[in-house]
């Protein structure tokens, strides 16, 4: 990859790796647990 | 490579790489039936349409996890290289799985109403400020769509119009794809989990794939840091002829960035850009063979010399000037436009030469 496309991918990782993070952390604190 | 259009151009490698593919998905899909049908019985029981659903969303997701390791493993180890050559065939069936499982769901929630499914799906619920009642059934959808997107344009005819630029950076689509299907998971499927077992492995998912990009962009990082240039700053210290494997490269970083491949081929020794013409993959970690730069991604090659692919193939690269100068080769941080010819420097009867013929 060329250069301004490593950080785009750096970025990216930085951006979506904790926010997916957050989210699974948040889904797990307010889950109920319901029927299969 | 090719110089004709093929829908696709089949080899055994490719055939083999999919038939394991392939099995691989049929034998997930009958083991995570074939598991709940045993684990969920009586009251629990699942329906069989509900099953389907489960089990090819749980597929295209783990089908998803692979796809983004395949990436940063290959940077990590050679041996994975492999397994990325066909990825895009890898991500196309994600699609399909992950097609199959949006229909089973759309059908089995939205198919009995007089409302257009995928109307339905979209109005049916707009909690968007609840977490617990959110309609994740959107992350889900916004995923396919770029999942689509993907698949559609994953063909090199797609990668020649586009360019490669343009297609690398269309393609990187699939880390908010995962990441919204993160989102549809967390806040879907796992809201009905009783067990920890799927929200573990969840979370194991995250953190192998964003460790494994952690580690390969570290490795990176630390193999760019560190380059010597001389005072003009206009050469980079290479290292010892010896240094350079026989018909392989060492790779350097240009000031600005950019990285450059130095190969050595006998007693010739030559620069082009890191950076394949036709996926942007490493050609630093690539080898000569027939004579030419190959790629290690997808075997697209180029002459060292000159950058150009042999014919009747037309693709150039970027070319760089290199020498030898007290022993060491160095390389002009200047790139060349590509397909510049480029006298290859030459170490003096297989041995390194102490200073180079300009500073004589």
């Amino acid at each position: 990859m060329i250069r301004s496309q490593r950080r785009r991918h750096l970025v990216m990782w930085l951006v979506l790796g904790p926010l997916a993070l957050v989210v699974l952390v948040a889904s797990v604190v307010v889950r109920t647990g319901g029927t299969p | 490579m090719s110089i004709e259009y093929r829908a696709i151009s089949w080899s055994r490698p490719k055939r083999v790489y999919d038939a394991i593919v392939a099995v691989g998905v049929v034998l997930f899909l009958g083991a995570y039936i074939g598991v709940t049908s045993v684990t969920h019985t009586g009251d629990e029981a699942i329906s069989p349409p509900i099953l389907l659903m489960r089990a090819t969303g749980a597929c295209a997701f783990v089908l998803l996890h692979i796809i983004l390791c395949i990436g940063p493993l290959a940077r990590l180890d050679v041996r994975f290289l492999p397994v990325l050559f066909n990825r895009r065939h890898l991500g196309v069936l994600t699609f399909l799985v992950a097609l199959l499982h949006a229909l089973a769901a759309i059908g089995f929630y939205h198919g009995f109403s007089f409302v257009n499914p995928l109307l339905s799906l979209l109005t049916m619920n707009t909690d968007v400020g609840s977490l617990r009642g959110f309609p994740f059934e959107w992350l889900g959808l916004g995923a396919l769509a770029i999942m689509f997107l993907l698949a559609a344009t994953s063909h090199d005819f797609w990668n020649k119009n586009l360019g490669a630029r343009a297609w690398k950076s269309l393609h990187m689509l699939a880390y908010p794809a995962y990441a919204l299907l993160v989102g549809h998971v967390a806040l879907g499927a796992l809201q009905d989990e009783r067990g920890p077992i799927a929200t573990i492995a969840a979370f194991c998912g995250l953190l192998l794939v964003g460790g494994l990009h952690v580690a390969a962009g570290v490795r990176e990082t630390k193999r760019d840091s560190g380059q010597s240039l001389d005072a003009g700053g206009e050469w980079i210290d290479v290292g010892s002829p010896m240094d350079i494997p026989v018909d392989r490269a060492r790779t350097v970083c240009a000031p600005g960035g950019e990285r450059i491949a130095v190969f050595r081929s006998g007693d010739a020794i030559s620069a082009v850009t890191n950076v394949c013409a036709h996926q942007g993959g490493p050609l630093g970690e690539g080898a000569i063979i027939d004579g030419c730069v190959t790629c290690p991604w997808h075997g697209w090659q180029y002459r060292a010399e000159d950058g150009c692919s042999p014919p009747p193939f037309q693709e150039k690269i970027a070319t760089y000037e290199v020498r030898i100068n007290g022993g060491r080769v160095q390389v002009r941080t200047r790139a060349n436009a590509p397909g510049t010819r480029v006298e290859p420097a030459r170490i003096e009867g297989g041995r390194t030469p102490n200073t180079h013929e300009g500073d004589a």
